[in-house]
């Protein structure tokens, strides 16, 4: 998912019908340049070396997804089942990991490794961040644990999080933080109960992404291991 | 040695066949390089997936009901400016790509 503007003007994609490493290049209709759509990154014409930014995004279940904005919208057409598509069903057994990217600097979660150890608060670059990876939905998020702070306040604190038994209305687990014991959603990154209620944890930039797909498109991304 | 005297309308059998099989050479370096892109592969011909452009979104309580979405179904989200759109997998597989905007923002959504 990306932010389709570039220094002041709105791109349009197409399709350019390119496989690249297994995944497809998009172009965008105004100069013709070549785009991986993995990165978001043009690798020929007159675009070549831009970058896209990234827009914070998740793939879940539609449950789980209405459960959280109850007001959304929803693409419609033709089922068709997953040809060309990352997963075998969401819950399927594919190699799939959760890719966290800061400045342009990807860091590999894999869910199979997330099984384990499904809270991860960790550090990557100048980032002190949360990845929560739901085996029940086999959904993986990834927030700022700084808090943002408002106008007049200190910088955030680092909060670190923890998994409790305590669960929503819709029945998914709750977030703690050993700070505050705050309790947060975590498909939200919003705190529900707590002396931060109300307040939300910064997104980060986070992508689904097979193992081999993340290992072909960044070489030197980092992997995080429990 | 002596060359075979000039005949007006006579070409020895070998040039024809040379021309031939040059014009097969030049149609097949010429075809090549149409088809090759820059990087990877051409798997498929530009624009062979029909490509979205700012599509009208449905309530969540009508796809639901027409069948678009079912609760297991893993769906791309996105939240922004107060608003919140899923693609869902099942209809992205078909698309591949697509311009929306959400929040005043323009997007592309890949799958």
């Amino acid at each position: 998912m990306y932010r389709r503007e570039l220094e002041g003007r709105v791109l349009s994609f197409g399709h350019a019908g390119i496989l690249y490493e297994n995944s497809f290049v998009m172009y965008d209709r105004g100069t013709g340049s070549l785009w991986v759509h993995v990165t978001g990154e043009a690798r020929h014409g007159p675009l070549k070396g831009k970058r896209l930014t990234f827009m914070p995004s998740t793939v879940t279940t539609w449950e789980n997804w209405k459960a959280a904005h109850p007001g959304s919208l929803v693409l419609p057409g033709y089922r068709r089942g997953g040809f060309m598509g990352t997963y075998n069903g969401i819950r399927g057994a594919r190699d799939i990991g959760l890719a966290v990217v800061v400045r342009f600097q990807a860091k590999l979660y894999t869910f199979r490794d997330l099984r384990r150890r499904p809270v991860v608060n960790d550090r990557f670059g100048k980032v002190s961040l949360l990845v929560f990876y739901s085996e029940k939905e086999g959904t993986a998020t990834a927030w700022n644990r700084r808090l943002v702070f408002a106008q007049g306040e200190l910088p955030g604190r680092v909060l670190t999080f923890r998994v409790t038994e305590e669960r929503t209305q819709r029945g998914h687990r709750l977030l703690a933080d050993a700070e505050t014991e705050s309790r947060w959603n975590w498909l939200t990154g919003e705190a529900q109960a707590g002396p931060l209620k109300g307040k939300k944890l910064a997104p980060l930039l986070y992508n689904p992404i097979l193992v081999g797909r993340f290992h072909a498109h960044y070489p030197q991304g980092a992997v995080w291991r429990p | 040695m002596t060359l075979p005297p000039f005949r007006p309308g006579y070409l020895p059998p070998a040039i024809p066949v040379l021309l031939l099989s040059l014009a097969l050479l030049l149609s097949l370096v010429s075809a090549a390089s149409c088809e090759s892109p820059p990087f990877g592969y051409q798997a498929v011909s530009r624009d062979a997936f029909p490509v979205f452009d700012n599509p009208r979104l449905i309530p969540g309580a009508q796809a639901e009901e027409e069948g678009t979405v079912y609760p297991r179904d893993a769906v791309i989200g996105i939240a922004h400016g107060g608003e919140a759109k899923a693609y869902p997998i099942t209809i992205m597989g078909v698309h591949e790509l697509g311009n929306d905007t959400i929040g005043g923002v323009p997007i592309a959504i890949s799958w």
